[in-house]
């Protein structure tokens, strides 16, 4: 389950930033990714329809955010007690 | 040096409505006192919002100022903007006025107009299924529809339209007025901003720009966590100081000079050399040097990204005096009111002008090392303001400065 939610979180930063899907690593930041404003508020849009979850209003900051700490996120919001099986 | 007398163009009439209140005055005393604006937010769909707070107009029904076929005809953002300039031309005794139709300009700036209408009808066709839509929607929701009602009231068949540059709308506004103005196509103008921003389908796309505070506006602050949406309109008569001396008008204050730029560089993120530029034309179009400058009413707006660029931007253009000058965003009190901001922030800048009282920068906790400026955090400072800018720089890299002189 968490490996899934990796590869489908880096699937989705390598589809809007436009990097090479096999460059990315969980421990690079979005602003080494030469990702965007705007890019980092569409690839959290992004993971949150594809996972059918809500994550922070924080969630997406330049400098702070790796893309584990994505994964970390939609794994909690995943695990959020009442939540269907259905999204993930 | 200042305009020539012929071309000089001073402020004569104000009105407002704001979360600080429905007039002018009442507006100015809160901020004076530092008073929030910003409450938690009273909506139908607020449990469906992630939003909680906003800066909301508290207590204004329509039918204290409009008979019911009026207010049929108007979104809520022109009732504000009639409101406003229904108390502004009172103040300017326009029924007074020597100009008259011709010689009268309309110019309102509003960023999404009609907003509440179009989503209310939106909300009938696609959720209910409703077969048609109310047949004023098109005149209730059209951009230019605060404009052509307050033409329609004071009878103004001059240059007459809406400006729309988002969160630079009025100050876009009143300086195309004040260029009217000078160039002798009109007398007098009735410009300003007006904004009824607050619904569902808005609130809902700025949550997905992640750029809200969920607590409160705090401009320059290290705990800031970005903007609080606000609603309201302010309008003004401006007129050449010529016009205003032969009906024996005293100014409130000189609308000394105006300054536009465009980034043309990032749909959102800011730029300092933009905002530097605008500023920058402001002052040589108002014949004033950076030292003049004792307070700028900043954009302010509370995001990470504003602040530290537009402070970038003020050390870029005012050099060693930038530490001297006495910074506020009034936002902190009224909120982003978007299209209105910057016709809420010069009611504003004007009090601080005529009573030598800078409003304050309130939920102030903690200077941002990145944002080294003299903000007057908290409570207004008692300061003789001589001159002063008032910032607008908008999402699309638009910007609009007025530099005013005290009267």
């Amino acid at each position: 389950m968490t490996a899934d939610a990796e590869s489908r979180v880096l699937d989705i930063v390598a589809a809007q930033s436009g990097k090479d899907r096999a460059t990315l690593t969980t421990a690079s930041t979005l602003k080494e990714l030469e990702v965007d404003s705007l890019e980092a508020i569409e690839i959290v849009f992004e993971i949150e329809e594809a996972f059918g979850i809500q994550l922070a209003q924080e969630q997406g900051r330049l400098d702070t955010e790796t893309l584990q700490s994505l994964v970390d996120a939609v794994n909690a919001a995943l695990a959020e007690p009442g939540r269907s099986a259905a999204a993930s | 040096m200042p305009h020539p007398e012929a071309s000089r163009v001073v402020v004569t009439g104000m009105g407002a409505v704001s979360a600080l209140g429905n007039d002018a005055d009442v507006m100015w005393r809160a901020l004076a006192a530092g008073r929030p604006g910003i409450e938690a937010l009273v909506h139908p769909r607020r449990d469906d919002l992630r939003v909680k707070v906003a800066a909301q107009v508290k207590g204004f029904d329509p039918h204290d100022y409009l008979d019911d076929r009026a207010i049929s005809l108007m979104d809520r953002v022109s009732q504000f903007a009639v409101v406003a300039a229904r108390e502004a031309a009172s103040q300017a005794q326009l029924p007074t006025l020597r100009a008259r139709g011709a010689r009268v300009a309309v110019i309102i700036g509003t960023g999404v107009g009609g907003e509440t209408s179009r989503d209310e009808e939106s909300r009938k066709l696609y959720a209910e299924g409703a077969a048609r839509v109310h047949p004023l929607s098109i005149v209730r929701t059209m951009s230019s529809a605060p404009a052509s009602h307050i033409a329609i009231a004071f009878q103004s068949t001059g240059p007459t339209f809406g400006v729309t540059s988002a969160c630079a709308s009025s100050n876009h506004a009143i300086a195309q007025a004040a260029l009217l103005i000078r160039a002798g196509v009109v007398d007098l103008a009735i410009a300003g901003g007006a904004e009824a921003c607050l619904s569902f389908s808005v609130l809902k796309a700025w949550e997905a720009m992640r750029v809200l505070a969920d607590d409160t506006c705090r401009p320059f602050c290290l705990q800031r966590r970005g903007l609080v949406l606000g609603e309201g309109a302010g309008i003004f008569v401006l007129e050449s100081l010529a016009h205003a001396m032969a009906r024996g008008e005293q100014p409130l204050a000189e609308l000394a000079g105006v300054g536009m730029s465009s980034d043309a560089g990032d749909i959102v993120a800011p730029s300092a050399e933009g905002a530097a530029a605008a500023m920058t034309a402001a002052l040589n179009d108002a014949g004033l040097e950076p030292g003049d400058i004792d307070h700028i009413n900043a954009h302010g707006t509370g995001t990470v990204a504003n602040d530290v660029t537009e402070t970038q931007a003020i050390h870029r253009v005012f050099g060693e005096h930038a530490s001297r000058i006495a910074i506020t965003s009034t936002k902190s009190m009224h909120g982003h009111a978007l299209g209105a901001a910057g016709a809420l922030e010069l009611v504003a800048t004007i009090g601080a002008l005529r009573e030598s009282l800078v409003p304050p920068t309130i939920n102030f906790t903690e200077a941002d090392p990145q944002c080294d400026l003299d903000v007057v955090a908290n409570s207004a400072r008692r300061l003789d303001v001589r001159a002063a800018l008032s910032n607008s720089f908008a999402f699309g890299g638009l910007n609009a400065v007025l530099a005013l002189r005290r009267w």
